[in-house]
């Protein structure tokens, strides 16, 4: 079956760039509304350790491999 | 611009808009599932905190990807009316099963796993989560399924003017539902894995959550380098499949208008125009008889070209080939970028290497880039049929 057989008689091309167009604006809402949810998820970021929990955050870090480890991390001096 | 132009423009904003959701949802719950059963079998603190954080991710894409997907199916009602009776016999079943078999599935126990959480043992919630990507996965088999009958139509015979089925399980399985499925499935690990990665990266680089980053990041990246690696595999198998059974979309995909004996593999080239007359004649990358090796094994082997199939039933050559060729580009920096993120994992060094941490941020919608073109292939390459019935 071709595709220029395949589309509704009884819908006009008005009909369709209208719905299109409205189709894009709600996509475009919903696009905003995801990507704005999202970034506030990341920015919330996971829950907190509970407490008597040691975060790994003061834990060392992982060391480098003897080929790749620098002369100093860049988060060397941070005290992490 | 007539009705079926603005019909298949609105269909193909609603599929491109939809799709980036599904393959979002489909790789998260694999990875939420992992780190679930890491969870469970470690009692790691972390990787709850990690599971919780990423069902959040996923329970957002999750509902924006169902609001978006049911306005495709009303537009089968609506603007493919024609379409819809002509197939409906075959379609009804698997878009059936899919709202049946697989998204209730996945609905069911996200709702679990977003708020029974603390309420259900450790070993309930990580069947949920392996639930959920279960539930994710089926949903993408039984849309597979579907598409790609309209790729390669199987068990069914024309009746007046329907296709009535004949043979569910030979239309279920028609020739390409399962390599476009593997691939479809192995593109979305990898969507959600880059997603992962690249928000551990900058948790990392900002120095805040550094327990689940860190966490994240294992994982992610460990997953973005085996998916894109069988990202590649089964891009393989697929393209093989075209070969085999749309060679007119194939030969558009290559952008080879003559059948030829020992084919060159093109790396790179300027586009191809619809009419060889017009052909450009410019630089090129190619690797001499190397498609002919990776289509059918052989560097011999006759490739078909657009010239043993009528003009009018040439797919659009430029589109098509762009979007194949900066699909394949895309997944090979994708694997490219992923290796040396793996290299420096093992090497234990992975939070050093800041600017590969930046890279990582700035390549999350790569994948989905890559999955983009890749639908654009499958779809515009079918034309001018709505199925090859």
């Amino acid at each position: 079956m071709l595709t220029a057989q395949a589309t509704s008689t009884a819908v006009s091309a008005t009909d369709i760039a209208i719905s299109l167009g409205l189709l894009v604006a709600v996509y475009a809402v919903l696009g905003l509304l995801w990507l704005f949810l999202v970034v506030r998820e990341i920015s919330h970021g996971p829950a907190p350790a509970p407490a008597g929990v040691v975060e790994e955050e003061t834990l060392p870090l992982p060391s480098a491999g003897p080929l790749l480890r620098p002369a100093g991390g860049p988060m060397a001096g941070s005290g992490r | 611009m007539d009705a079926v132009l603005l019909a298949r423009i609105q269909f193909a904003v609603t599929v491109a808009f939809h799709f980036i959701f599904p393959s979002i949802t489909i790789g998260l719950a694999l990875l939420i599932a992992i780190a679930e059963t890491i969870r469970h079998r470690t009692g790691g603190e972390v990787w709850d905190r990690m599971s919780a954080f990423w069902t959040r991710l996923f329970a957002v894409s999750f509902v924006v990807g169902v609001a978006t997907g049911i306005v495709m199916e009303f537009q089968f009602g609506t603007n493919w009316s024609r379409y819809a009776k002509f197939v409906g016999d075959i379609f009804g079943a698997p878009l059936a099963a899919e709202g049946v078999f697989a998204f209730f599935l996945e609905s069911g126990f996200l709702g679990l796993l977003l708020f029974g959480r603390e309420r259900v043992g450790s070993r309930l919630r990580t069947f949920a989560a392996w639930m959920v990507a279960l539930g994710s996965t089926l949903s993408a088999f039984w849309i597979i399924v579907a598409n790609s009958w309209m790729q390669t139509p199987a068990g069914f015979r024309i009746v007046g003017d329907k296709a009535v089925l004949t043979d569910f399980w030979a239309a279920v399985f028609n020739p390409s539902t399962l390599p476009r499925y593997l691939h479809t499935v192995s593109s979305s690990w990898v969507m959600g894995a880059f997603l992962m990665t690249g928000i551990a990266a900058w948790f990392l680089l900002h120095h805040r959550h550094l327990g689940v980053a860190r966490a994240s990041l294992r994982l992610g990246l460990t997953v973005a380098f085996i998916g894109a690696a069988l990202m590649f595999v089964t891009g393989d198998n697929s393209a093989r499949q075209v070969a085999n059974t749309q060679q007119a979309k194939f030969a558009a995909m290559q952008g080879l208008y003559t059948t030829t004996s020992g084919a060159p593999l093109t790396i790179w080239s300027l586009p191809p125009t619809q009419n060889p007359a017009d052909a450009p004649e410019g630089p090129a990358v190619v690797v001499s008889r190397m498609l002919s090796f990776l289509t059918y094994g052989s560097f011999t082997a006759p490739v078909t070209g657009l010239d043993q199939f009528p003009q009018d039933q040439w797919a659009p050559i430029m589109p098509t080939f762009l979007a194949y060729h900066n699909m394949v580009l895309l997944g090979t920096v994708m694997l490219g970028l992923m290796l040396f993120g793996a290299w420096y994992l093992y090497r234990r060094s992975i939070e050093y290497h800041r600017g590969w941490l930046r890279l990582a941020v700035l390549a999350i919608p790569l994948p989905m880039i890559a999955i983009q073109l890749g639908w654009a292939t499958a779809e515009v390459g079918r034309r001018p049929g709505s199925s090859t019935a």
